[in-house]
């Protein structure tokens, strides 16, 4: 066993409102700044929809993550020899117009136009060129469903669902949409630093962020193809690659990230999991409908007394384990289970979670055309979820739909639990029902809905004392070149010496 | 500062560089080479004009003429002699066939002249197989000196005459080891750190890669110019360029002068080569291995984003506007 620990996050989908402070917060603080107008380290989407990049899902197009190959995984779009060929021309690799060019008003012009027949207007003009601009995109062109016949329609996870499903989705009545806020999910296996020619990215040992090295960035660009999830934007100003750096200078003074401490909804959490990192070769080539469970498997019980006493022999100090004991995601994740991985076929084994959306059909049109808002009972079960399983099993499970199933279920037990609770006019039945169904109980309930619901800062967000002064030993053991100074192996080369 | 260093780093200057500052202040004269052989530092100026004077035999001729002596030995050997055509036509008595004027305007500037269309100037140039004289921009004192020393030099022709073909009758032998040295020396940086002559230079010869053309075609220079005239050059370039590029302490030696002009003499076929050898086949290796790579990356990256994922969203979405 070869514990480490690593950040991890959950996002509740049901609390996200949209409202893109996150976004802004990060901006601001991140990417305001040439060169990185066009990035968003974090961005909201809108699902169904196209998201941002353009069909960023579409690994056909971006040959971004990690293919399964045998008893092993290989780079879609990188690797030795495929590397090496594209070493100076990266063919799959988004251009500006895939994610939009940004712009910018020219306000100035509402001041000095001369005076005239019309009111002045400010032009849009590009960020990148200067030059007045038609604009085209945005970074969440197609929020809340807008020009759903290009962006919502053309959802790469629709591929599983019939036309006539696909149809019945964007009919008025039925139309549905939820909100998809995604960072860089600073993977167990992440395919970036797997592809990186100049070894400029990698991932700290201490709380598994990953960073791309500034120095040390040579600009060829395989990281922005390597990650499925295009998270890796190139500055065309500094020539350098960039991505989320989960605001560490904030995490190692005890804050929550820029994004996660903005947070209008709440929906965010941050915490420690303790991993296996032996183990991450065998559950990135897991068949892919083993994946989930795979990699949730990875992540170990910090209070397994065994567990405990790996992490420490691997010099993990006792306030990560602690923190990683008070760890939101390890609640969320392991506990109970009802926080699942975004997109596990790309196999990078991304550390960000999502609670999904439950969108419950509120009301139904009957054979007579009416529209009708009554139904027997408030949430009619989740088989009448207004998205298809299939839709959101292609999101978080990688086709599973049973487990999505599972996960809503153990969410619409909280929902009746409490309503039983709160309201009262829901009989024993019907609610013990709801809870076996889901393999749950009351107190269990009561725990996600104190989470979810009534959750402090301190407890949304146990960030573990940062230990930098200790962050060199867990990366190489400094007694053993002691002495060595200057020159020498470490580990001896294969060929001897 | 420059001249200073020159000054000091050559010790084969002679006499007249030292007597006539103006000269030095001109970078062609700057960089030329006397041929006469090297003079101790010491000596006395006045011991070695007397000498140089003595060997052209106009020991009688006053001060002013020996300063044009020296002038004409440093700049004008190379293509002109007194009492036989050369290069350049044979100059005794030029001052007798043209005016002082004509002689100080075509010295300054005899392309000028050829281009404008100057009768005189243009025959000279037809009747000369179309070499071109390189400008002399002397100061007005010393073109005043080296026409004293020009018009000097009709009367006592005879003397000259007598002294001139004692100094040809020095039979110059190249032999076959010459020729190969000559090959290498003109493949090579030369001894005193000069460029090598291909840099500039082709020579359609055996055993000689296809040389530069930012300079004339050699192949045939010996049978233009003979053996003096490719040894007079080699050894005192009165070309800006290759006053330049041979001056300041990487003039060629005598022995360098004398393989090369060797070389250049086997070299000499009659023929006239109309482009260096492999140039078609240069330029038809170059199209085909670009034809090549351009099909290797239409290949290679059959599949690559040809344009943005979002183009046919954007063409939809501006046909419905």
């Amino acid at each position: 066993m070869n514990i480490r620990s690593q950040i991890s996050m959950v996002f509740h989908l049901d609390k996200c409102i949209g409202c893109h402070t996150c976004s802004i917060a990060c901006k601001n603080v991140w990417t305001d700044r040439k060169g990185a107008e066009y990035m968003w380290w974090n961005n909201v989407e809108t699902k169904p929809g196209t998201g941002y990049p353009t069909k960023w899902e579409d690994q056909d197009i971006y040959k971004g993550g990690w293919e399964k190959n045998g008893d092993t995984v290989s780079l879609r779009g990188a690797g030795k020899l495929r590397g090496l060929k594209n070493i100076f021309h990266n063919p799959h690799m988004p251009v500006l117009e895939d994610y939009y060019e940004p712009w910018t008003y020219k306000y100035s012009d509402l001041f000095t136009a001369p005076e005239g027949d019309d009111q002045p207007t400010a032009r849009p003009v590009s960020l990148v060129t200067g030059e007045n601009i038609d604009v085209k995109a945005g970074p969440n062109w197609d929020d809340d469903l807008g020009g759903s016949p290009d962006h919502a329609r053309h959802d790469v996870n629709f591929k599983d669902l019939t036309a006539a499903e696909q149809e019945s989705l964007f009919q008025l009545e039925r139309m549905t949409m939820f909100y998809l806020p995604r960072i860089c999910n600073h993977c167990l296996n992440p395919a970036c630093v797997a592809s990186c020619p100049s070894g400029a990215i990698y991932k700290r040992g201490e709380d598994g962020i990953v960073l791309i090295n500034q120095q040390r960035c040579r600009a060829w660009r395989m990281c922005v193809t390597a990650c499925p999830y295009k998270k890796s934007y190139y500055n065309w100003n500094t020539g350098k690659s960039e991505k989320c750096i989960l605001c560490y200078p904030r995490l190692e003074s005890g804050q929550a990230p820029a994004c996660m401490h903005s947070c209008v909804g709440r929906i965010r959490y941050l915490g420690v999991m303790l991993y296996d990192a032996d183990r991450i070769h065998e559950v990135a080539s897991a068949p892919e409908s083993e994946l989930v469970d795979a990699q949730l498997g990875i992540y170990l019980d910090p209070f397994d007394e065994d567990v405990i006493a790996a992490a420490k022999a691997n010099g993990i100090a006792d306030s990560t384990i602690r923190a990683a004991q008070l760890s939101p995601v390890y609640k969320f994740v392991k506990q109970w289970g009802i926080a699942l991985p975004l997109h596990p076929e790309f196999r990078t084994l991304p550390n960000l979670f999502y609670v999904p959306p439950m969108l419950p059909a509120m009301a139904s049109v009957d054979a007579d055309g009416v529209y009708d808002s009554h139904t027997e009972s408030l949430w009619a079960g989740i088989d009448r979820s207004r998205l298809p399983m299939q839709y959101l099993a292609s999101l978080f499970t990688a086709g599973d739909t049973e487990r999505v199933k599972h996960v809503l279920k153990k969410l619409l037990a909280v929902k009746v639990s409490r309503r039983k609770t709160t309201v009262g006019d829901l009989s024993d039945e019907e609610v013990n029902a709801t809870l076996e169904a889901a393999r749950t109980n009351v107190k269990e309930v009561d725990e996600i809905f104190r989470l979810t619901s009534l959750a402090t800062f301190e407890e949304r967000f146990v960030i573990p004392p940062a230990h930098r002064e200790e962050s060199i030993e867990m990366l190489e053991d400094t007694g053993d070149v002691k002495g060595n100074t200057g020159f020498g192996f470490r580990i001896r080369p294969a060929r001897g010496i | 500062m420059y001249i200073m260093k020159q000054y000091k780093s050559n010790h084969t200057i002679a006499t007249p560089r030292n007597t006539f500052h103006n000269a030095m202040s001109h970078p062609a004269i700057l960089s030329t080479r006397l041929t006469v052989a090297p003079v101790t530092h010491g000596l006395m100026n006045g011991l070695k004009a007397l000498g140089l004077a003595g060997v052209l035999g106009l020991a009688a001729t006053p001060a002013r003429a020996q300063d044009g002596a020296a002038i004409f030995k440093q700049n004008c050997t190379a293509c002109h002699k007194l009492g036989a055509r050369m290069v350049g036509p044979d100059l005794t008595g030029v001052t007798e066939r043209q005016s002082g004027e004509w002689l100080r305007k075509y010295i300054r500037g005899s392309q000028a002249m050829i281009k404008s269309g100057d009768k005189d100037a243009v025959a000279i140039y037809e009747e000369y197989n179309k070499t071109l004289m390189p400008d002399f921009p002397f100061a007005d004192a010393e073109m005043d000196a080296l026409l004293e020393f020009l018009a000097g030099t009709a009367k006592p022709a005879a003397a000259a005459a007598t002294e001139a073909p004692a100094e040809e009758e020095k039979p110059i032998v190249f032999t076959a080891a010459d020729v190969e040295r000559g090959r290498f020396m003109f493949q090579h940086r030369l001894s005193g750190g000069g460029a090598s002559c291909i840099t500039c230079h082709n020579v359609d010869a055996p055993g000689v890669v296809p040389g530069g053309l930012l300079a004339k075609d050699l192949t045939n220079v010996y049978g233009r110019m003979g053996q003096a005239g490719v040894a007079g050059i080699l050894g005192a370039p009165p070309f800006p360029a290759m006053a330049a590029a041979y001056g300041g302490g990487m003039a060629l030696t005598d022995d360098e002068v004398h393989a090369l002009t060797a070389f250049l003499q086997s070299a000499n076929n009659g023929t006239t080569p109309a482009t260096p050898r492999g140039q078609k086949a240069m330029l038809g290796w170059g199209l085909g291995g670009m034809a090549a790579i351009l099909l290797l990356v239409a290949i290679l990256w059959h599949n690559r984003l040809r344009r943005s994922v979002r183009h046919d969203i954007d063409a939809r979405q501006l046909r419905t506007i």
